[in-house]
Order: structure tokens, then C-alpha cells, then sequence
């Protein structure tokens, strides 16, 4: 049995040995092949979405290209967050279309937040297709110092 | 693992490292009409003064750079800094003078105009 096992390891290192290969290969040239943007969003069609957590309130950006502000829906509540939108993707009248990449005319991405947000003192602007939303932190979840006596 | 190390080591010493950003195909809707050729490119969080549009040749080739401020505390990031690029071949007879671009909501309009020479004409009969 144990020889078995050595042999069935053997041949796992070599799998390896090819694994490291292909890592070389996918290293070298990753970041040098364009990448095609399917539909704008994630594969399933949603927008991306950066997250970042500065201390006092959570920042997320979204990628919304051919959105304008009234296109947009974002709800709040405690740490569910639900953004939705519909935009216009019917070109203009009397053309005919040759190229049909830009879809998704309308997307609704929900997340919970890992940390409540005070809902009421949210806002949100829109700039070149992105928006970033600013998430005060509730008071419970913000950083307390504490003074030593 | 190792390996991998070696390859990060050669790209920092490389003399010929050009392009940092990861390039990007944007998504494009093509249009035509009588007039113009009409062009719509999503490039979201690209500033008008980072758009560049080369008409050179017969090709066009539209560039965009996006550069985001790294921000700390990141929770999850699912994009970033970026060139957007993509190259087109135009056919002839357009009329280069009126190339004209809009940016708008992080979408590109470019209207290509068809110069006079290819546009549809009616050809009306005389009385002989």
C-alpha cells in the first residue's frame, strides 16, 4: 500500500512540475492580452464594483457607462444595499446597425454590506459613468477611541 | 512558486516596459445612415482629456486611459485603472474634416461623416 501511495505521488509531482509550467506561461503573458469587456459587466451581466472600507464610512464605486442619474435606483437599509437601473441601448432612428455589443439594458445588483450603514446620511454622485456612493458607518460600527484614565 | 518569482524579477529590470495599464476592449455599437458613420464606445471613468482618436491610414484607433485612486481598506475590487483600446478600419470616404466626438455618462458618440463624393445621389432627368 505505502508503495502505491509513493507511486501515486510521483506522479502528482510531475502534474505539478507541468502545473508550474503553465503558470509560467499564463505569468508572463497575463497581463499583456487585451481583455474583452462581455456585455461591461461581470460574466453574469452585472456592473462591477469596487468596495473600500476608510475607517469612518465604506466607499463603493460602480461601473455604469451610458447611465444618467435618473436612471439609477439605490436602496439602503441597515447593511442591504440594492442598486437597479435601466438605460436606453436602441440606437438612434434611421440607422442601420452593424455592431450590437453594448446589451444589458436594465441590471439590479443586491449585496449585504459587512457593516451596517447609516442609510440616511448616504449620498451618491455620478461622473464619467461611474458612481460612487459614500456609506457613513452607523454609530455602533464606527472605530470608538478610548481614553485611558 | 519559484519560477513564478523569476518571471516578476525580469519584468522589473525589462528596459522595454511600456504599457502598465491592462488593455481593455470596450464595447461598441456600430451604426450607419446616409450621412455618417455613428460609433458608441462605453468607457466608464475615462476623463475627455484622456481619450485619444487616431484616424491614420485607413485605421482608427480609439484609445482611453482610466486611472483610479488607489484607495485603502479595499473590500473587494472588481476593477481599476485601465487603457481602453480598440482599432477599426474605416472604409474610404470619410470626410475627415468633420470627424466629431461627444463624451457623455462615460459613453463615446464619434460621428464619422461620409464625405460628398459616396454619399447617395439623385440623378434627376432633364427634358432633351
Amino acid at each position: 500500500m505505502r508503495t502505491r501511495f509513493h507511486d501515486l505521488q510521483h506522479l502528482l509531482s510531475s502534474m505539478d512540475a507541468l502545473q508550474d509550467r503553465f503558470n509560467l506561461l499564463a505569468g508572463e503573458t497575463y497581463n499583456r492580452l487585451p481583455i474583452f469587456e462581455r456585455g461591461w459587466g461581470i460574466p453574469d451581466g452585472w456592473p462591477k464594483m469596487n468596495l473600500y472600507d476608510t475607517g469612518e464610512q465604506l466607499e463603493l464605486n460602480v461601473e455604469l457607462p451610458g447611465y444618467a442619474k435618473e436612471d439609477i435606483n439605490i436602496k439602503v437599509q441597515g447593511n442591504y444595499l440594492e442598486i437597479s437601473g435601466t438605460r436606453k441601448t436602441a440606437g438612434p432612428e434611421g440607422y442601420t446597425v452593424h455592431r450590437h455589443e453594448r446589451e444589458n439594458p436594465q441590471f439590479t445588483r443586491s449585496m449585504t454590506l459587512p457593516i451596517e450603514v447609516d442609510s440616511g446620511l448616504a449620498t451618491a454622485s455620478i461622473k464619467n459613468g461611474i458612481l460612487s456612493l459614500i456609506l457613513p458607518k452607523s454609530v455602533a460600527a464606527r472605530p470608538q477611541q478610548i481614553t485611558i484614565r | 512558486m519559484s519560477q513564478e518569482k523569476q518571471v516578476i524579477q525580469k519584468e522589473q529590470t525589462a528596459p522595454e516596459k511600456i504599457a502598465k495599464l491592462n488593455v481593455l476592449i470596450p464595447s461598441v455599437d456600430i451604426y450607419e445612415n446616409t450621412e455618417e458613420y455613428l460609433l458608441y464606445v462605453d468607457i466608464p471613468g475615462v476623463n475627455r482629456e484622456d481619450i485619444s482618436i487616431d484616424l491614420d491610414n485607413g485605421q482608427l484607433t480609439l484609445t482611453g486611459n482610466r486611472y483610479l485612486e488607489q484607495s485603502k481598506g479595499q473590500l473587494m475590487e472588481e476593477f481599476s485603472s485601465a487603457q481602453f483600446r480598440r482599432v477599426f478600419s474605416v472604409p474610404q470616404g470619410i470626410d475627415l474634416a468633420k470627424v466629431d466626438a461627444e463624451l457623455t455618462d462615460g459613453v463615446l458618440r464619434l460621428h464619422l461623416p461620409k464625405s460628398e463624393a459616396v454619399k447617395p445621389r439623385k440623378i434627376e432627368i432633364r427634358e432633351g
